[in-house]
């Protein structure tokens, strides 16, 4: 259901698109004309014997592989696997990260207490980790899920506790004269003033979501866009093996463009 | 008139990191036995040099920080913390900027936990009393420096304060802005018979608006003098700041002022 719903996004921009006037229209080329060069330096350079079109074969003919494999249906069976997992990783870190920032940066004895740890966790990247979590949780979901979970909690806690810490203290000391308890202080003063903060955090676990998620795939999956990556390759199908590439560079785009959108949606009243 | 504010031997003394010394702390006297009263509707102004700690007898008649010695009374009771029977205005407006204008003045109200329909309409009339109804819907980013002030006064009239404390309210903003904004000042004390603690560094300003003006000396900050001004009423003479009696009254301040100002540079001349 999700996947269905974060598809529905660009289809809808793409209608607009053709009735918006000229300008944009313009502007439209101008971003896209680097991408169209690319585009056809991979179609040409395999084809002329640049590079060995065994190992890169011309964009169309990986274009014909993806239609066939969303056309066939096996392609969204691991693009669903794959984005189920990030999703609940995601969430689950969410869930977490965000009442655990909130109290970090609010209390100071709190603060003390977490941030040695915090230090550490920070700098250890995730997937040093993917050994540890498959030892413990096993090859299964969990331990997937669980290190989707890990590398997403760091830069929501971060820029939590970042959020926090760093609002107005003129703003606190007003509310504070007009005699607002700390509870109302804390959600009607903290919390609001620390949503843009909290919001590019949520952006950056987005993005590490489905980063992680591709490594962890790669190592012991029977299913997922990872899975499928380093399946192809093995099997030599490299048409397929870049159709899965693509696939996952699409959904990182999409994911963060859909969290743009909604990071701007609640920072409405920030000044630009 | 009754009494209704009254400084009785107050001294402030903070606590302060020495800066050549580690570990050590050394003790920063801010103001020093303060005794004097404000009667009620009045509007007295506090004058001083920088650094006299004008913002520190604010803040302690506001509730935010304790006297070291001595007592603040509001109505003969001593203040033991914020309270809605005070409002502060602050000189970098302090509004909560995810708020629009409309909604900021609520704040106040939500605080006194008026009813929602009620507090709507109470800032709707605080709205029109500044002059800013066309502009409920706008977020502070929106607003000029002077509506933005003018919201915040809103804010802090909303929730019906005995008392209006007010710490260099008009500081930030430009000549005329200022100007219009005192005579707006001025009508709405004549209107609401608020008492008023206005602070300020503009001697101007200080006789312009106050009934009486105090000045205040250099580090510790004391009491120098406070002087009467006798005009009948401020919104009714043309061009007050051309009269005799206004002329005279500045030259009295700034006589006072200007003794301290110097002695001030001169300390400071010493500590560099």
């Amino acid at each position: 259901m999700n996947s269905e719903k974060t598809i529905a996004i660009p289809m809808k921009s793409a209608q607009s698109v053709f009735v918006l006037p000229f300008r944009t229209l313009k502007n439209a080329f101008k971003k896209m004309i680097i991408i169209l060069l690319f585009a056809v330096i991979w179609e040409v350079a395999p084809r002329i014997g640049l590079v060995d079109a065994i190992f890169l074969p011309p964009l169309s003919e990986v274009l014909v592989a993806w239609f066939e494999l969303i056309r066939s249906g096996d392609l969204f069976t691991h693009f669903s696997a794959s984005i189920t997992r990030s999703f609940l990783g995601f969430i689950l870190a969410i869930a977490i990260a965000i009442p655990l920032g909130l109290m970090i940066g609010w209390y100071p004895i709190v603060h003390e207490l977490f941030s040695p740890i915090l230090e550490l966790f920070r700098n250890t990247a995730a997937l040093a980790l993917l050994p540890v979590f498959i030892l413990i949780l096993g090859i299964g979901e969990t331990s997937k899920v669980a290190i989707i979970l890990f590398a997403c909690l760091w830069p929501l806690l971060l820029n939590t506790i970042n959020a926090v810490r760093n609002v107005d203290p003129l703003l606190i000391k007003c509310a504070k004269s007009m005699n607002l308890t700390s509870f109302q202080l804390f959600y009607k003063v903290i919390i609001p003033a620390s949503v843009p903060t909290i919001f590019t955090g949520i952006r950056l676990a987005g993005t590490s979501s489905i980063l992680v998620l591709i490594a962890a795939e790669m190592v012991g999956a029977k299913e997922g866009l990872g899975f499928f990556i380093s399946y192809t390759q093995f099997n030599f199908q490299i048409a397929e093996m870049y159709a899965g590439i693509i696939t996952i560079s699409l959904l990182g785009l999409l994911l963060n463009q859909l969290l743009v959108s909604l990071e701007k949606r609640f920072s409405r009243w920030k000044s630009v | 008139m009754s009494e209704k504010i009254k400084f009785d031997g107050v001294s402030k003394v903070f606590r302060l990191r020495d800066s050549q010394k580690k570990n050590a702390t050394r003790e920063f006297t801010a103001v020093k036995d303060l005794n004097f009263t404000v009667k009620d509707g009045e509007f007295l102004t506090v004058v001083g040099p920088s650094g006299c700690g004008k913002s520190t007898l604010l803040d302690m008649l506001g509730g935010l920080i304790k006297p070291t010695t001595g007592r603040v009374l509001l109505n003969g009771t001593p203040i033991e913390g914020p309270g809605l029977e005070r409002g502060v205005v602050f000189q970098q407006y302090a509004l909560f900027p995810w708020k629009t204008a409309l909604a900021n003045i609520e704040f106040g109200l939500e605080a006194k936990k008026v009813p929602k329909k009620e507090r709507q309409e109470k800032a709707q009339e605080y709205l029109a009393l500044v002059g800013l109804s066309e502009f409920a819907y706008r977020y502070p980013h929106e607003l000029s420096g002077g509506m933005k002030q003018r919201v915040a006064i809103a804010r802090s009239l909303a929730y019906d304060p005995e008392v209006l404390l007010m710490d260099e309210p008009f500081a930030a903003l430009d000549a005329q802005t200022r100007e219009s904004l005192q005579e707006e000042l001025l009508q709405i004390w004549e209107k609401t018979k608020k008492t008023i603690v206005f602070i300020t560094h503009g001697i101007d300003e200080a006789v312009y608006l106050g009934q009486r003006v105090a000045v205040m000396t250099s580090r510790p900050g004391t009491l120098k003098g406070m002087i009467d001004i006798s005009f009948d009423s401020r919104t009714e003479e043309g061009d007050l700041r051309s009269t005799p009696e206004f002329t005279v009254a500045r030259h009295q301040v700034w006589t006072l002022l200007s003794e301290e100002v110097n002695k001030t540079r001169y300390k400071e001349t010493l500590t560099v």
